[in-house]
């Protein structure tokens, strides 16, 4: 059965460049600690998908899409600093 | 796009110049508005460019990733496990070293194991022994590569044709959380799989054995201990905890003395465990012990050394086997040895034993003692040395007859003592049987029997004397009745003859009839034994008999007293016997008194009442003349004094004394109802004390009695038997002196010559035998005559006329007495011819 998932994100990286890698670890590692698992994560390699990343108007990577709940949010960086993820989420006060 | 820098103009250098610096200011910018936590812009064809920095750092990244995968790569190979990453579907993706190596080894499979192959499948179409674990292990992943399991992990065998083989199939995801694929691992666990059995089987045979063995030594009865080298329990059998009252783990780890041991025998137990620790050599020993239960026994017990491989004493194990039983049998055999040995000991027999060849093999205390001989001397055949020549054959006889019948036997013999004399001995001897019926041993007791011999010897001379009397009885029966009418006969003769001559001659053949019918009276009281007439006897005048008698015939040197009542009773007895039996008491009186004493005579009147009869059992109440005769002599020791009425017993010298006298004396002191009692002191004297039983009419009785004491005494007149017969002489002698005379004896003539030569002037009568060898009767009176023509002869003879009677001068021979003549003929005789001698001086 599947669960239902109350968090979804697209993340844009670029292979394994070293930002993109930290952003794949910062957004694990922050969802596991604070959404508990209700989460879905994709990520998207740019340098496989090009077409996905023009599509969705991504200029840099890496690049955190916040699907769900909406509205779409859009966040640039290895994301170290947790707030804007936070602030996007409606977690915290912006 | 950049050319060859040849096509490259002035104009187009600005350009070139502006487009740089206008890159690199879009990056600064990029950078600042960033934060630099960008790698890469996506160009609207959909390329993406990397940032300077990106580039640069993904470069090292992907030295570093190929430098990693290469190590990931030799840590694969370098397992000692067959690995194969599998993708999702169960395509092989990668294998290492080992699982390269395996299929190769296994080349049955080689090429399905390989890389591209699907696992999965290959499992699934295996064939043979391990299809079964094929498929399972094809199950397995797939669980995995599903995530229904984490991981999983199976032990399973594959068997070569060559060896046995177990592995163990260990699947684990590859990535955690993507389904992409599994990790594969074959581990040979072969070595650990063998390992494990063989230890198992190990632990399971040493379980067994060690069940068997604490079976074994909790059914054993003897107690088995093992001790460490501190002496303290490490095991202990049930035997001996059920002794103890305690569990195994009670006792284990503690000593004797904490077991409740004493001191001295724990110290002991310690010692002899220090010693097994220390020398490796076995220990056995036995002791008393009270366990604290309360049962009490006694233990024999063997320390022995467990060695280790080194040869040092690793334990010392303790057995110990309860010999109570045995102890108690053992006290039982040497008592029952102690009590034969007593019993030897205590037996005046001798004892003996030899094995069955009849030599002596071990000392022999008993015949040692007795013969004198040492063990030298009597071991082997020795001891047949002491043993009387004569004798030696007929026990040799009887013994050999006994080893062939394996009987027991008896014989007699005489063996020699120390001072070497012989004893005659009685042998009883019963052979020990072994269990196969030959002699093994002979016990034997040798008894003292000489005694009982020559008692058995004196009955026989009795029983001889006794037949001899009874048969002289008979004849003088006979004769008796031969000479009654004879005597009946003369008396009548006399009546009617006439004729003097005659007359005469019935008068001799009178008065021989009647000296025959005196014989035969004599004969026939012999025959009788020793009783006599009963008579009532005044004892004054046999006191006063004897009293003349010893006066003349003793020796000076012995002193005389006499001392009777005023009034004694009468006795009712024998007075012939009663004279013998005091005559006897004092001969003896005086030969105790070889150099002189007193000897005392008294007679009193006595009356012995109960309180004497109690003390003294063999005397009855009543009224009695005791007679006392003491000497001042040498006494007797008191196993001589117990023997002295036995008959034949004297202490004098082989032609002195018959041995009769006193057993005589009792004779006739019991037939009168009377009883003797002797006192003796070595060194100081004996006395005999004789009770006759005084007569009823006693006392003041007036029946006196004077028979035969008319008979006519000398005055101490010397007189000269010579006669060639000693017994003749000696009873001559005897009747002389016992009637108060002097007498000096000579067996020949020439020796009596040679006495009336020497006391001519003392000898008042000459008696002597007519028929002598050599120097006849008439030869010596004509000697004597010439010596002395007045002297005073009486002749002696069988026969009327002997020899040269006729060449004696007249008057040389005053008195002829016929041979046999009777002492009261021969001292009337005397009387008479003395009583002439002195009228005619």
């Amino acid at each position: 059965m599947k669960k239902t998932l109350a968090f979804k994100f697209r993340l844009y990286v670029a292979g394994d460049s070293p930002n993109s890698t930290k952003a794949i670890a910062n957004l694990q590692a922050l969802c596991r600690e604070i959404l508990s698992d209700q989460h879905e994560i994709e990520v998207v390699d740019v340098l496989r998908e090009p077409e996905r990343a023009l599509k969705d108007g991504v200029l840099l990577t890496p690049m955190l899409l916040k699907l769900s709940p909406g509205p779409i949010r859009k966040i640039v960086g290895s994301l170290n600093n947790r707030e804007p993820i936070m602030q996007a989420l409606g977690l915290s006060l912006p | 796009m950049i050319t060859s820098p040849a096509f490259v103009g002035n104009d187009q250098q600005d350009e070139i110049a502006s487009l740089v610096r206008q890159l690199h200011e879009t990056q600064k910018r990029l950078r600042e508005m960033t934060g630099g936590e960008i790698d890469a812009v996506l160009l609207p064809d959909g390329q993406s460019y990397l940032l300077h920095e990106a580039q640069a750092q993904l470069q090292s990244s992907e030295a570093t990733q190929r430098h990693l995968a290469e190590t990931q790569v030799a840590i694969l190979n370098a397992l000692p496990a067959n690995i194969a990453l599998v993708d999702s579907h169960g395509t092989i993706l990668s294998t290492n070293e080992s699982w390269r190596r395996f299929a190769t080894a296994n080349a049955l499979h080689g090429p399905e194991f390989a890389v591209g192959e699907n696992y999965l499948d290959v499992c699934e179409r295996a064939t043979g022994n391990c299809s079964e674990e094929a498929r399972a292990t094809a199950a397995g992943i797939r669980r995995v590569l599903n995530k229904e399991v984490a991981d999983f992990t199976m032990e399973y065998p594959c068997h070569s044709p060559t060896e046995k083989r177990w592995f163990l199939l260990r699947v684990s995801p590859m990535h955690e959380d993507k389904s992409g694929g599994a990790v594969v691992m074959h581990i040979n666990i072969t070595e650990q799989k063998l390992a494990a059995q063989e230890f198992e089987e190990l632990s399971r045979r040493t379980d067994l054995r060690e069940r068997l063995l604490s079976t074994a030594l909790a059914s054993m009865r003897d107690f088995a201990q093992i001790y460490d080298r501190s002496g303290r329990i490490l095991f202990a059998n049930q035997p001996l905890l059920d002794l103890w009252g305690l569990t195994l783990d009670q006792v284990v780890g503690r000593n004797f003395i904490e077991l409740g041991y004493p001191v001295d025998l724990a110290q002991k137990l310690n010692m002899q465990l220090q010693k097994v620790f220390e020398t490796g050599q076995e220990v056995t020993d036995e002791t008393p012990y009270k366990s604290p239960t309360g049962v009490e026994g006694y233990y024999e017990y063997i320390f022995s050394p467990a060695l280790s491989a080194d040869g040092t004493v690793d334990f010392v194990i303790g057995s110990t086997r309860d010999v109570t039983l045995r102890k108690q049998e053992e006290a039982e055999v040497r008592f029952n040895e102690q009590r034969y040995r007593s019993l030897v000991q205590a037996t005046t027999a001798i004892v003996w034993d030899t094995p069955a060849s009849g030599e002596f093999t071990v000392e022999q205390p008993g015949w040692t003692s007795f013969t004198g001989q040492t063990f030298e001397e009597l071991r082997g055949t020795g001891w047949l040395n002491a043993i009387h020549p004569e004798d030696r054959a007929e026990t040799a006889r009887v013994w050999s007859e006994a080893v062939t019948n394996r009987s027991r036997y008896t014989v007699e013999h005489r063996i020699q003592t120390p001072d070497k004399t012989y004893r005659n001995m009685f042998v009883r001897a019963v052979p020990i049987l072994g269990e196969d019926g030959t002699i093994r041993q002979w016990i034997g007791i040798h008894t003292d029997i000489t005694e009982r011999k020559q008692l058995e010897n004196q009955f026989l001379r009795a029983q001889r004397m006794e037949s001899i009397g009874t048969l002289a009885g008979g004849i003088a029966h006979d004769l008796n009745n031969i000479l009654a009418p004879i005597l009946m006969a003369i008396d009548l003769l006399k009546l009617t003859a006439t004729d003097p001559q005659a007359k005469d001659l019935l008068q001799t053949i009178g008065v021989s009839a009647k000296r025959g019918a005196d014989i035969v009276r004599q004969v026939l009281s012999f025959a009788r034994g020793v009783e006599g007439d009963r008579i009532e006897v005044q004892p004054q005048h046999l006191i006063a008999d004897l009293e003349n008698i010893i006066k003349d015939t003793f020796p000076k040197n012995i002193r005389l007293q006499f001392s009777l009542p005023e009034k004694p009773w009468m006795i009712l007895g024998d007075p012939t016997q009663i004279h013998q039996i005091l005559l006897n008491l004092c001969v003896n009186a005086r030969d105790a008194m070889p150099h002189g004493g007193t000897l005392t005579v008294n007679l009193e009147n006595c009356v012995l009442d109960e309180h004497y009869v109690a003390m003294n059992l063999q005397a009855k109440a009543g009224n009695y003349v005791q007679i006392g005769v003491t000497d001042t002599g040498m006494g007797m020791p008191p196993d001589i004094l117990n023997k002295i009425f036995e008959p034949f017993f004297t202490t004098k010298g082989p032609n002195e004394g018959t041995g009769l006298g006193l057993s005589t004396v009792m004779a006739i002191v019991k037939s009168h109802g009377g009883n003797v009692n002797v006192y003796s002191e070595q060194g100081k004297g004996t006395t005999f004390r004789i009770y006759l039983p005084a007569a009823e009419t006693s006392p003041g009785s007036a029946k006196t009695q004077t028979q035969d004491l008319t008979m006519p005494l000398g005055n101490g007149e010397t007189i000269l038997v010579i006669d060639d017969e000693a017994s003749i002489l000696d009873i001559t002698t005897q009747t002389l002196t016992a009637f108060g005379y002097r007498v000096l004896c000579a067996t020949d003539g020439a020796e009596a010559i040679a006495l009336y030569a020497e006391n001519k002037k003392n000898i008042a009568l000459v008696l002597t035998d007519m028929a002598m060898p050599i120097m006849d009767g008439a030869a010596v009176i004509r000697a004597l005559l010439r010596i002395n023509p007045a002297v005073t002869i009486i002749a002696a003879s069988g026969l009327k006329v002997t020899g040269d009677v006729t060449q004696i001068p007249a008057g040389g021979i005053k008195h002829f007495l016929m041979k046999p003549y009777t002492s009261g003929t021969l001292l009337k005789s005397i009387r008479s011819v003395l009583a002439d001698s002195i009228k005619s001086d």
